[in-house]
Formats: C-alpha cells, sequence, structure tokens
C-alpha cells in the first residue's frame, strides 16, 4: 500500500505546476514524456495493489484500458487537454487509471496475451509516429508543423525503446514459472 | 449447452467493453471521420450549400458590405490577422499567387476576400496598410466586422466550418479554410487551405451548368 501512495503521489506532482505546463508547451514532450510517464505511474501504482484485488473482468478491464489510451491519442482530445486545464487534469487521471488497469488486467490474461497488447501498443505507437512525421498538414490545432514533425520523429526513436524493451520483456515472461495470477 | 453458455459468458464482458469503446470513438470521431479539431468543427458545419448568418463588414477603405447578401459574382473568402506568424502569412502568400493568375486569365467575376478573426486589433486603417504593401490589388479585399464581440463572431465561423479558438495570450488559433461564395451569397464550397484557380474554375463551371 505503502507504493501505492508513493507512486499516486509522484502522480500528482507530475501533473501540477512546473512540470506539467512545462510538458504542455511541446507536443514532443507530451508525446514522449507525458503520456508514458502517466501510465507507467498508473501501472507501479496498481501492481502495488492489483495482486490483492479482485477483477472478475480481465479482458472487459484491458479493452477499457487500451480505449482510454487511445482516445486520449486523437489529435482532437490532444487540442482540448492543451486549451483547458480541466480536460487536461482529466487527461492525467484517464492515463494513470489506464496505467493502473493495465497492472489490474494484464498480468491475469497470460503471457501470450501481454505479448499481443506488447506489440499493438508498440505499432499503434509508431503509426502515430508515422502519421505525425509525414503529414504535411498540421494535425494538432495547438501545435505548429515543425513541432508536430518534431515529436513525430522523436515518438520514432523511443519506438524503437519501446521495440526492445517490449521483446526483452517478452522474453522474460516467456521463460519464467506460470503465474499464480493467471486466469 | 452448458459449455456455449459458459463461453459466451466469459466473452460477454469484454465484448461489451468492445462495443463501448467502438460506440464512444465512434460518436467522438463523428463516425471515424473527424479526428482533428479543424475537420470534427468542418463535418458540423450545415451541408453545402447553405447561407450563413449575416455579416456586415467594412473593407479597409471604410466602405461597408454584406458578406453573405447578392452580390452578382462569386467571392473567394480567406480568414488570418495582420500579426498572425502561424499559417497566415502562408495563406496571403497562397492568395497572392491565386490572384495573380486571376489578373493573368483576366477573370473579373471572383473577389478575393481576406478577413479578420482579430477585429479588435485589424481596424481599417491597418488593412488599408497592408493592402497597399501588397500593391493594392483591385479585387482583393481586406475587410473587418468591425468591434464585434469576438466569441459570438467566432461562433458564427465555427458554425460555417472554420475551426478557431484563443491561445494563452489571447490571440486567434485557426484553421486555414478557404471558402467560396456564389453570387447569391450561398456558401458552395469549403477548401482546406488555398486551392488552385483551376480548380475553382472547374467548380464554378459545374455550378454554371
Amino acid at each position: 500500500m505503502k507504493g501505492f501512495f508513493i507512486f499516486s503521489i509522484l502522480t500528482v506532482l507530475f501533473s501540477a505546476p512546473p512540470i506539467d505546463p512545462w510538458i504542455d508547451h511541446s507536443m514532443a514532450a507530451q508525446m514522449v514524456i507525458e503520456i508514458p510517464v502517466l501510465i507507467l505511474l498508473g501501472w507501479l501504482s496498481g501492481s502495488k495493489v492489483a495482486p490483492s484485488l479482485t477483477i472478475p473482468w480481465s479482458a472487459g478491464t484491458l479493452v477499457l484500458c487500451v480505449g482510454l489510451v487511445s482516445f486520449w491519442m486523437i489529435p482532437r482530445s490532444l487540442d482540448l487537454a492543451v486549451s483547458q486545464p480541466m480536460v487536461d487534469l482529466l487527461m492525467h487521471f484517464c492515463l494513470w487509471v489506464a496505467g493502473f488497469g493495465f497492472a489490474a488486467s494484464l498480468p491475469r490474461l497470460g503471457v501470450i496475451t501481454q505479448t499481443a497488447i506488447g506489440i499493438y501498443g508498440v505499432a499503434m505507437w509508431a503509426t502515430f509516429a508515422l502519421v505525425l512525421s509525414q503529414t504535411a498538414a498540421q494535425i494538432c490545432a495547438w501545435f505548429s508543423l515543425e513541432q508536430q514533425k518534431f515529436a513525430g520523429e522523436s515518438m520514432l526513436w523511443f519506438a524503437g525503446l519501446f521495440l526492445v524493451f517490449h521483446l526483452v520483456n517478452s522474453i522474460r515472461l516467456l521463460v519464467r514459472p506460470a503465474d499464480p495470477l493467471v486466469e | 449447452m452448458v459449455r456455449i453458455t459458459g463461453y459466451v459468458k466469459a466473452a460477454l464482458p469484454g465484448v461489451a467493453a468492445l462495443s463501448f469503446v467502438w460506440g464512444a470513438l465512434y460518436w467522438w470521431t463523428l463516425g471515424f471521420s473527424a479526428f482533428s479539431s479543424y475537420s470534427h468543427v468542418a463535418l458540423s458545419a450545415p451541408s453545402l450549400p447553405n447561407r450563413p448568418p449575416a455579416l456586415v463588414v467594412t473593407d479597409q477603405s471604410g466602405g461597408q458590405l454584406r458578406l453573405f447578401e447578392p452580390t452578382g459574382s462569386y467571392r473567394l473568402l480567406s480568414f488570418g490577422y495582420l500579426s498572425c506568424t502561424g499559417t497566415c502569412p502562408l495563406t496571403i502568400a497562397d492568395f497572392q499567387g491565386f490572384h495573380q493568375s486571376l489578373v493573368e486569365q483576366r477573370l473579373t467575376n471572383l473577389q478575393l476576400f481576406t478577413i479578420t478573426l482579430a477585429p479588435h486589433q485589424d481596424l481599417p486603417d491597418a488593412l488599408l496598410f497592408y493592402w497597399e504593401n501588397l500593391g493594392s490589388p483591385k479585387n482583393w479585399v481586406f475587410v473587418t466586422p468591425g468591434l464585434v464581440e469576438r466569441e459570438p463572431y467566432w461562433e458564427s465561423l465555427r458554425r460555417m466550418g472554420m475551426w478557431v479558438d484563443r491561445n494563452e495570450l489571447g490571440q486567434p488559433v485557426h484553421d486555414n479554410r478557404t471558402f467560396l461564395l456564389d453570387p447569391q451569397g450561398f456558401l458552395i464550397h469549403s477548401f482546406a487551405g488555398v486551392p488552385t484557380l483551376e480548380r475553382v474554375q472547374a467548380i464554378l463551371a459545374q455550378e454554371d451548368k
């Protein structure tokens, strides 16, 4: 429980000034720092309490979490988060909840599902990175075309890192003994 | 049978969650067709052709005109403001190219309008100065709706399909959409950016039929 509170407090600090306004000024920082860090903090918070929780519908929880992250990857949603502080706060909360949900549901769904979701996540991330870096039109209204291209290129670099991490993690999951949490 | 019922029961929460996510994303993106703020406002606008609400504007010389009233000629409208450092200079440059093509082809049935999004900053004097710096183009006017309240004015533009909002400094942030009006003052086409003259001529040829 102590770990849960520590990571939750870190989330609040991350979502407050001066960090949040600084991040909100740059599209690249939003995409490669804010979104992954909030999901990670949610995951870390969730992983401290999830084993003791009873989650009856892991697949449903997982789908809702993927949907939640997908929603905030839509440029229109991101525009609203940049222009309206309350929506920005809602985005932070949703991404943290999504991370929490991933931690609560993924370990229960087995190695194959975890690996598949990882591949899907990296592919979705890389596709969005390519769209941002290659499109000649401005996609997010609040950021310039230069910021958009830079964000896309930064995301592509991180896609490589995520892929390596995912491969290493998948191998680790495949070689370790079966998890008692798996349904 | 019991086994099948068991499978259905097990799959139900996942399918329900998937349906919810699918439906929510479908609604939010207007049927997976509007992912950006620009396209959402453009697709939420009434279908074309339509007549936008009346807008009385003042041109750079101080003359008043009603923008969406019949005038007998086609009009191409673009939006921006003089101190804009975003897409406005590019739109103005594209409009200059468009105007040059009009002059070269001696077309007089199409009038160009640049409408300010910052009416409290871009007064007629400033518009006149800018217009003169562009070489006082004959059938291209810079207009302002006057000292109107900004939010209702912008809302009327949003209803046309033009996304506009304000940044933290209070300056307009906007789409670079261009609109074509027919001689009766009906909005007949909306372009992302400034179209080529050939494209506009093709649309006008279709209209004339």
